[in-house]
């Protein structure tokens, strides 16, 4: 749902958490990133860092700087007209990225045609049929939450994570796609795997992904997949389109 | 003191357990998924760098439970404070919070763990390695900063940002600074920002019980094990922001510590938040110890935070970088 009033509220004694619903939607992140431009365009003292996700914004703030109850009455009347704008970035970037949906790079196909009932062209094909949105980054640095995913590919989450999910695995799991940028625990079903890099310290951008962008995965053979593999070793590298609109 | 020098100063001979290059961390990516990293315990960093008249910020060598075998290359000095792990230089012992001075080939090792859990062993001018986003810190978790983004090997050299020999007072650290004997501790917290999700037996549970740290404690966060914490409608909620010190209560109602390498997003109910004057001593709480937590308001949070800083200024205040505040 989206809440009637935005709801401000302390989370820790440096941080300020406003949030708008409870649920995984572009309506509800909508006023999270309006509320993020109008913040930025403010110079608001004792503000150290936003972090945007799903549902809410947490502001980090310095208690020296500014003290709790006058930021949360400025935050209230940013997130009130937040919440009343319409509009969303003009034109965000769209990512189209390469995912191989075969084999090994896909592990947990199996299971998800089972607990779905679709076969593998119809999970292929369902999840490189749409642009979706990256709500968020977290987890480990440049992991990008991605959706909101189509019911019929809603699977659960593994009941014991992996103790390693490779780099470059793209999962889904409660309604949402993730990549893993770096081999980590996780716990949700790899579905397939990207060959291109998602964070480098070197690049000026640090992330592939922003939070607001649009993204589409695009399959590709074990073949096409080895071939970009082959030269992706920076930012960018093998991301083939990159457009406004 | 000129800076800008790399002067190769210690050899490790045997590694410890975790032993990593840190500082005060590194602030503003968390909405790109970085999280802060820097020192588990920032007040004994802290100390350790004003005992040398270092920034606040220099990097030092965090030795966490099983400390290193190290030989110093040069003369000099370094500044040893938090947990008291048995250090010893050349077999003769070494108490922490002072500052020690060593010849070339000496060798500083440590032996059974008596006090604490992290000890922070500072040299002059800092330890040199590359600013990655602004700190020095070791990410282990997402491979970066510090040495290659790792902890110690065997072979490693570290190199300090001025000649380590520059006339240093052998002074210490007033005892009331100094780690104060392993007991229970009590940490205090802001409620929430999930207090709601929680059954009121749940709640009275959380701040009536002592908890138990397991062996999964790491940087990244802190496992305790006690009586289960009752939620009303699950433990998943929409994936947001972790602040540091977030206490955390997934589905088998035992609190996780959120620390200073955690994934800066997470989908699990908070119950409650520990205040940033308490954050340090988690880090210094070992496995099998206990931890129980007391709800505070934000204004005793802030206070207690600007009396301690305030407090240790009175001993020495911090040294002010040229132009920076």
């Amino acid at each position: 749902m989206i809440y009637p009033k935005p709801l401000v509220k302390p989370s820790g004694d440096r941080a300020l958490r406003i949030t708008f619903g409870d649920e995984r939607s572009l309506r509800v992140n909508r006023p999270v990133r309006a509320l993020s431009r109008l913040i930025a365009s403010e110079a608001l003292p004792g503000l150290l860092e936003m972090v945007p996700t799903y549902a809410s914004l947490t502001v980090l703030y310095d208690p020296d700087a500014i003290d709790y109850d006058a930021l949360a009455g400025r935050l209230e009347d940013l997130a009130r007209q937040a919440s009343e704008q319409e509009t969303i970035e003009a034109s965000p970037r769209l990512l189209t990225i390469p995912v191989c949906y075969e084999g090994d790079y896909a592990p947990d196909m199996d299971y998800i045609c089972d607990y779905t009932g679709l076969d593998r062209n119809q999970v292929v094909g369902l999840h490189t049929a749409e642009a979706y949105f990256v709500f968020q980054l977290g987890f480990t640095p440049g992991c990008p939450f991605i959706g909101p995913l189509q019911e019929q590919l809603h699977v659960p989450l593994m009941q014991s994570p992996r103790t390693r999910t490779p780099k470059g695995a793209v999962a889904i799991s409660v309604g949402q796609t993730v990549i893993y940028p770096r081999a980590t625990p996780g716990g949700m079903r790899i579905v397939g795997r990207t060959p291109v890099q998602l964070f480098q310290l070197e690049h000026p951008d640090l992330t592939l992904f922003k939070p607001g962008d649009r993204v589409r995965f695009r399959a590709v053979s074990v073949q096409e997949y080895k071939a970009i593999e082959a030269r992706a070793s920076a930012l960018y590298d093998g991301v083939e389109s990159l457009s406004h609109g | 003191m000129v800076e800008g020098l790399s002067i190769p100063y210690i050899k490790v001979l045997r590694p410890g357990a975790q032993s990593s290059l840190q500082d005060l961390g590194r602030l503003g990516y968390q909405s790109l998924g970085i999280a802060e990293a820097g020192a588990m315990d920032r007040y004994s960093l802290v100390q350790a760098n004003r005992l040398l008249n270092n920034h606040d910020n220099s990097a030092a060598l965090e030795i966490t439970l099983v400390g290193p075998k190290l030989r110093f290359e040069r003369t000099g000095t370094f500044s040893l404070t938090g947990a008291d792990l048995s250090a010893q230089l050349d077999g003769h012992p070494l108490a922490p919070g002072r500052v020690y001075r060593t010849e070339p080939g000496q060798v500083l090792s440590f032996g059974p763990r008596i006090n604490g859990m992290r000890a922070y062993l500072a040299v002059p001018g800092g330890f040199d390695a590359p600013l990655v986003l602004g700190s020095r810190s070791t990410y282990v978790y997402a491979g970066f900063g510090g040495l290659e983004g790792r902890a110690l090997t065997k072979g490693d050299v570290l190199s300090c940002l001025v000649e380590p020999e520059v006339g240093q007072e052998l002074t210490s650290l007033p005892e009331s600074f100094l780690l104060p004997p392993d007991g229970p501790r009590v940490l205090r917290v802001i409620i929430g920002p999930h207090e709601d999700r929680f059954t009121k037996e749940g709640i009275e549970t959380f701040f009536g019980s002592s908890f138990e740290v397991t062996s999964e404690s790491n940087r990244m966060g802190y496992r305790l094990e006690g009586p289960r914490i009752g939620h009303t409608d699950g433990p998943i909620v929409v994936s947001e922001a972790t602040p540091l010190g977030a206490v955390q209560v997934p589905g088998q109602g035992q609190p996780v510590l959120l620390l200073r390498e955690r994934g800066t997003t997470g989908g699990y109910t908070k119950i409650a938040c520990i205040i940033t004057a308490d954050i340090d001593q988690v880090g210094q709480a070992t496995p099998g110890s206990r931890i129980s937590f007391r709800l505070v308001g934000l204004k005793q949070a802030h206070h207690a935070e600007r009396e301690r800083w305030q407090s240790l200024d009175s001993w020495r205040p911090r040294i002010e970088k040229k132009g920076v505040k």
